[in-house]
């Protein structure tokens, strides 16, 4: 599991990169002459999403995900199990019907193509798909390996 | 084909329809469009309802378009820039000086030329075109008059940012710059851009004249919007309901037209009394279209140059 | 499938410690099943949420923080403001507040601040006889600066929903950021006066040169990316990555930041920025559920019946927002409020600016109440005290910063006064 969290960490950071760099272009162009390239904005945006469910699993692994843990200062301990057992559980079942549904859009058969990039619209939900397969893997072995408690995040 | 669409077959007959655009309440699109269609429609009571959905609420163009394609969305407002994503021709409809104002637009939309378009799009998208509303003429803001392709020279213009509109911008020779709609009062403001195209009401709606001294009537563009619908939403209509249906929508295309053009006149009439923006009527819209016709025949190739010819042809 | 069993749903797998993002698309994704809608529709939905241009400033804003973090601008900060009125009585408290004022320009979340600068803080002011409580209070409530000052991220998000100017959204939060930690200030004069020997550092001209040398490079931050912004020279996105290229170096030029640290700056602001933007994506299904179901016009036909009144209605909202805040995240509670709420907030007459302004500092404020409060649960371990205690320490501080949210509901020229002078 460790090589997988890193593969992602470094697809996130990469994405991240990606986002940072075209950002960066696109202020700079705006004090170049010639016109703007629309692609730039576009793959920016893909590359946000992407971002997201690259990180997915990883997030899931750590037990980083932004999560209500009152639960986890219940005294009894069975109990905290059986919680963190079933929240596991959902989680991949969520992951599986997403990811069903992605699986779906990456072999649909469309004329459609982003406008800018003219990337046929399924191969955006490749990276999608693959995040959310690894999520499930990861909340269905949380089952059987429980983990430690992740530090918060949100904005 | 529709494969969702909602518990909205009541199985006696009984059909609610979704109908969706991207505008705020108080647009013509909205108040002289979908909404006059839903009150049509739901005063017949013929079994059709009509929902509406008005302010991007049922998502972003393209977003709200493929749920039209997966029947997720009944009715919707689409421009075809948007559209060319899907099925590139349709673009056409949005070229620079493609049409010469609604009255053209129309008369093309009801001749047998544009039935290939439009079947050519229901084949490719699983959608049906019922009609097209008149959006009004785009006309250039900037703090100069522009009344000739020179006078864009140096000047970074703000443009839609779809390829359609970035050929527009390279046909009349502006040098467009990608500044997201939210964004374009605070950075026409600050000099981030020197001006922007737009139709009348969005000019004001958006308070643009604020910002920009000269609203040059170039009448670049004649903006259109398609309503769309998908094709088994359609199919579950009787021949009745499809006919009240097509009907409410082409009548309210007349209605809503006047509703555009009386905003207009409204604005530019308070603009030209208070002084609010320099009406710049004597723009040489001869040279523009003349350079707009000359690139489009230069770079358009396969079906879009079909269509555009005939379009072109549907002006002499 | 009703609307009240899908909030139920939620609710029910949030306090089962289902992660917020999930618990939301596991009954959202049982209703569009339920409803015949299209397969494919809820992930389109879902993506289609976090594909918008705007939004692209959440992770370059955070890497911003991350950075600044990283960079030991904390630090700095620190020295500087102690330099400055370190002889004042009680005047830890006071730079406890400055420094999350001086970060708030870097950094455009709660969570950052109070996790960066709770480390540096809170043992500074127990070394000097604060008591930890208060020490723990007084950092959790400042962190709240961070996200109202822009460059913020409930702000872009916001903006984003609400198709307003980030640029004037940043704008109109400037003045009422300013107010927070004022009000912050006054509650330690209070605090400190009826104390005794919370010693003070003596007033010294080099110590001051010298910590003011150190924190230009910091200050120049705010300069490049608000006054980018409100100058002209950048979009909030644009800003955004140049403001981060700027923190970057100088990271490098105090050594603080080396070349090997990069990998693990951007996981990490992969990482948070993922874990906002999916619960965005899966909050914009919800979204897209409540308007499909007419609950936008439902809420507004109830809200008009109710009242006529547009004071009566942003005190409704606020208590909304403040218990929305407490139990839910709050950029889900933005996602799934505003496009229900500012509708019916225009009818009223209210100026979009400013209810983005009510409703971010409510939802802030959340942060700060159980059962969620994300900054007890960051603080708890930083500090060593239990979530409870350190709730306790913040209660005090909760006075002041919903008298400010008062003041902005009711005053809305503490909102719109900026924008109005800079045109925006
Ligand atoms: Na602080
Ligand atoms: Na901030």
């Amino acid at each position: 599991m460790r090589w997988v969290s890193r593969t992602e960490a470094a697809v996130g950071g990469l994405l991240l990169t990606v986002i940072f760099a075209l950002m960066l272009v696109q202020a700079g162009q705006r004090y170049l002459p010639g016109g703007g390239w629309v692609w730039t904005g576009e793959l920016a945006r893909f590359g946000l999403v992407w971002m997201t469910f690259a990180m997915a699993g990883y997030l899931m692994g750590r037990d980083e995900h932004v999560t209500l843990k009152v639960i986890d200062y219940a005294p009894s301990r069975p109990l905290r199990r059986t919680v963190a057992v079933f929240a596991d559980v959902m989680v991949a079942i969520v992951c599986l019907n997403l990811a069903y549904e992605a699986f779906g859009l990456v072999l649909e058969q469309t004329s459609q193509t982003t406008p800018a990039l003219g990337l046929p619209v399924g191969y955006f939900y490749v990276i999608p798909l693959a995040g959310l397969l690894l999520t499930t893997v990861r909340s269905v072995v949380a089952v059987f390996r429980p983990r430690a408690t992740g530090k918060e995040r949100t904005a | 084909t529709a494969m969702g669409g909602g518990d909205d077959d009541g199985g006696d007959g009984t059909v609610t329809l979704s109908f969706a655009n991207s505008y705020t309440d108080q647009h013509p699109h909205t108040r002289c469009g979908i909404q006059a269609v839903a009150e049509t429609i739901n005063g017949m009571d013929n079994g059709v309802t009509i929902e509406t959905f008005p302010n991007s609420q049922l998502g972003e163009d393209a977003e709200r378009f493929t749920s039209v394609m997966s029947g997720d969305v009944d009715l919707d407002v689409q421009g075809s820039s948007a559209l060319a994503s899907t099925y590139a021709p349709i673009g056409v409809l949005d070229m620079a000086y493609a049409f010469e104002g609604p009255d053209q637009l129309f008369e093309f939309f009801d001749s047998a030329a544009a039935d290939r378009l439009k079947d050519g799009f229901a084949r490719k998208t699983g959608t049906r075109i019922l009609d097209v509303w008149f959006f009004g003429m785009r006309h250039f803001t900037a703090n100069k008059p522009i009344r000739e392709p020179a006078d864009l020279q140096g000047l970074r213009m703000r443009y839609p940012d779809s390829p359609v509109y970035l050929a527009n911008a390279k046909a009349v020779g502006a040098n467009a710059t990608a500044v997201a709609f939210e964004e374009v009062y605070v950075a026409l403001q600050q000099g981030i851009i020197d001006g922007q195209e737009n139709p009348i009401p969005t000019i004001a709606e958006q308070s643009f004249d604020e910002v920009q001294s000269h609203v040059s009537l170039s009448g670049h563009q004649t903006g259109s919007q398609l309503i769309v619908v998908n094709e088994g939403s359609w199919r579950k209509l009787s021949r009745q309901q499809q006919d009240a249906l097509q009907k409410a929508v082409h009548e309210t295309r007349a209605k809503n037209r006047t509703c555009i053009e009386q905003e207009e006149r409204k604005v530019l009439d308070e603009w030209k009394r208070n002084g609010g923006m320099t009406v710049v009527e004597d723009v040489d819209r001869q040279a523009f279209a003349r350079r707009a016709e000359d690139y489009f025949t230069r770079t358009l190739s396969g079906e879009q140059r079909e269509a555009y010819e005939q379009i072109r042809q549907s002006a002499k | 499938m009703s609307m009240a069993l899908l909030a139920g749903a939620i609710v029910a797998l949030l306090a089962l410690r289902v992660p917020v993002a999930f618990a939301l698309l596991g009954p959202c994704l049982t209703y569009v099943t339920m409803e015949g809608h299209s397969f494919g529709l809820s992930m389109r939905e879902v993506t289609g949420a976090i594909d918008s241009f705007p939004l692209l400033a959440v992770p370059l804003f955070v890497l911003v923080g991350v950075v600044a973090n990283h960079a030991g601008i904390a630090d700095r900060l620190f020295d500087f403001a102690l330099s400055v009125i370190g002889r004042i009585k009680g005047s830890l408290g006071y730079v406890n507040i400055g420094v999350s004022l001086g970060f708030s320009w870097m950094s455009g979340s709660a969570l950052a601040d109070a996790a960066g600068l709770g480390k540096v803080e809170v043992p500074a002011m127990v070394r000097n006889g604060y008591s930890t409580r208060f020490s723990v209070g007084v950092t959790a409530a400042s962190s709240l600066i961070g996200p109202v000052m822009p460059p913020s991220i409930p702000a872009v998000i916001y903006a984003s929903i609400a198709a307003v100017s980030t640029g004037a959204l940043f704008a109109a939060s400037v003045v009422p950021a300013f107010l927070m930690a004022t009000s912050l200030a006054i509650v330690v004069f209070l605090w400190a006066r009826r104390q005794s020997g919370l010693e003070s550092q003596p007033f010294d001209w080099a110590l001051l040169r010298t910590a003011a040398v150190r924190v230009a490079g910091p200050l120049l931050t705010p300069v490049i990316i608000l006054g980018g912004i409100l100058g002209g020279v950048f979009t909030p996105t644009e800003a955004a990555a140049v403001g981060a290229a700027y923190v970057l170096l100088l990271g490098f030029a105090y050594r603080t930041v080396r070349l090997r640290d990069l990998g693990g700056i951007l996981r990490d602001t992969a990482a948070t920025t993922a874990s906002i933007t999916l619960i965005l994506g899966a909050s914009g299904l919800l979204a897209w559920i409540l308007a499909r179901e007419q609950v936008p016009r439902a809420v507004a036909g109830a809200m008009l019946g109710f009242t006529d009144s547009q004071v009566v209605f942003l005190l409704l909202v606020n208590v909304l927002l403040i218990i929305l805040g407490a139990v839910m995240e709050g950029t889900s509670v933005l996602v799934i409020t505003v496009p229900i709420l500012l509708p019916i907030a225009v009818e009223f007459g209210v100026d979009p600016l400013h209810f983005g302004v009510i409703a971010i500092i409510n939802l802030m404020i959340g942060l700060l109440t159980p059962p969620i409060g994300a900054v007890l649960y960051v603080l708890s371990p930083v500090t060593g005290l239990p979530v409870h205690e350190v709730f306790r320490g913040t209660v005090p501080f909760l006075v002041p910063l919903l008298a400010v949210l008062l003041l902005v509901t009711f005053v809305p020229s503490v909102v719109t006064f900026l924008p109005g002078v800079l045109g925006l």
